[in-house]
């Protein structure tokens, strides 16, 4: 057990080095999203109560498809220079691979997330950046990252494996997108009305059961 | 071996004495709805290719299971045949669905419908499962993701129902007080397109067992030509991959 969160300890840590010293998903992902959020505030000019009650669903819509960046990059990274050889001869439980690229992809979802929240808050005027509504982005977050790092690593062996990733995992994503997005809703006084917690908790402990359970079978080689 | 010959040819023989039997059932026998009257005929055809898809996700979760427990490429036929005839039959309920709603409801689509959207999101799953096996070359490689995937996606489908059913609500039709003559029409019309959804997988099945087999012989006579003779297609291989280059890989190269 303590092997097991070590390994997973060591992967996540490998990840935040390479990805802080080469910056090249987490600055392209942030561009990104404060460009979204630019196109969107200048593309709808929404009107106060429209902003309010569409603002989740295009922080969640822009979070996706920032994810979906970044997940393309996730195994890949490891594929190009043989890296995944080396992880997968490690001796340590697939899984533990899994769970700890999952901790690290949910670790960038989440500096993406610290980037959106403010963003979107400012331009559309929507008071997004509320600590109520913390849990439900988070538990929207860790869904995400459950399902995108299994499809991540099954994407990888594809051609055109650009579009294979999208186009395998969105719909997939979208009870994920749906439920966070419903729970982050805001009522006219801009208090949180969303109550789809609970859903979002189930969905996220189902996907991550079976991630964790078809992991093996995509990374055997 | 030999039950199964006679079960398919006796569903070769059925399907289309029940394909014109549904027809007459439904199109003169079954009396015309209270307020849709004739339009809702087509119900008899929507319902059960959309049934008949859902059957077609189950076997695909069904075979996946079990490949990935025997790693029997059978199954993994199967499970490619099953999702092919899904998206087939999906498509179909689908846009019946829409020919049905337009004179019904006065529009093709109602969004944020959950039976739609929900409908919508699950064909698009294996959509994308046809996606994923279309870009894998590999044998087993391509068997092995695809039944992760044909897991996952049945997994995900009734999360998508729960999830949709939170902020939406439903105004798909349920109709439950039927007629009798409606009642036995439709359940004609049911039976007989599993039966011909049946006979599309069969046909399926046995088209990828046929391909399979071809590709084992061509694989042979590749081999064969191979011994009498391609010894300088192999140096090419030989440089990148010194361990035992496979015929196959030697083949294709040139």
């Amino acid at each position: 057990m303590k092997d097991y969160v070590r390994a997973i300890g060591t992967i996540v840590h490998k990840d935040a080095i390479v990805e802080l010293r080469t910056r090249e998903t987490l600055l392209a992902s942030l561009i990104f999203t404060l460009l979204v959020v630019v196109v969107f505030a200048f593309a709808l000019e929404l009107a106060p109560a429209t902003a309010r009650a569409v603002a989740p669903g295009l922080l969640w819509v822009t979070l996706a498809f920032a994810g979906v960046l970044a997940l393309g990059r996730s195994f890949a990274a490891e594929r190009d220079r043989g890296a995944l050889d080396g992880l997968l001869l490690a001796p340590v439980d697939p899984t533990a691979l899994y769970v700890g690229k999952m901790l690290a992809n949910l670790a960038f979802m989440v500096a993406v997330l610290v980037v959106a929240l403010p963003a979107f808050s400012i331009l559309l005027g929507v008071p997004l950046l509320s600590p109520a509504l913390l849990p439900s982005a988070l538990l929207g977050l860790l869904g995400f990252a459950a399902a995108g790092t299994l499809f991540s690593a099954l994407a990888l062996n594809g051609r055109a494996r650009e579009v294979l990733l999208p186009a395998l995992f969105l719909p997939l994503a979208i009870p994920v997108i749906i439920t966070a997005a419903g729970a982050m809703r805001l009522d006219a006084a801009g208090a949180p009305s969303g109550s789809a917690v609970g859903v979002l908790v189930a969905c996220d402990a189902l996907y991550l059961a079976v991630a964790v359970l078809l992991f093996g079978y995509t990374i055997e080689e | 071996m030999v039950v199964r010959k006679v079960l398919s040819r006796a569903l070769d023989i059925i399907v289309v004495p029940a394909v014109l039997l549904s027809l007459g059932l439904a199109f003169l026998y079954a009396p015309p709805e209270k307020t849709m009257h004739d339009v809702y005929r087509i119900f008899y055809f929507h319902v059960p290719a959309t049934a008949s898809a859902g059957l077609g996700i189950a076997i695909v979760f069904v075979c996946s299971v079990l490949y990935l427990r025997t790693r029997d490429r059978r199954y993994d036929l199967v499970a490619a045949a099953a999702a092919e005839t899904a998206v087939l039959f999906g498509a179909l309920g689908i846009s019946m669905g829409m020919l049905w709603a337009k004179p019904v409801w006065g529009t093709f689509w109602i969004p944020g419908d959950i039976h739609l959207m929900t409908t919508a999101v699950v064909f698009l799953i294996y959509v994308a499962y046809l996606m994923l096996r279309g870009a894998i070359d590999d044998d087993e490689r391509r068997a092995r993701l695809a039944a992760v995937v044909g897991i996952f996606g049945l997994v995900g489908a009734p999360i998508v129902y729960f999830s949709i059913r939170i902020i939406h609500v439903g105004n798909h039709p349920v109709l439950l007080a039927l007629d009798p003559r409606m009642q036995l029409t439709f359940m004609v019309c049911m039976i007989t397109m599993l039966l011909f959804f049946t006979f599309v997988l069969v046909r399926r099945v046995r088209l990828e067992l046929t391909r399979a087999e071809y590709e084992r012989l061509r694989l042979d006579l590749l081999a064969l030509a191979e011994r009498h003779g391609a010894h300088e297609q192999r140096r090419i291989v030989a440089g990148a991959q010194p361990a035992q280059p496979t015929t196959v890989e030697t083949l294709r190269l040139s």
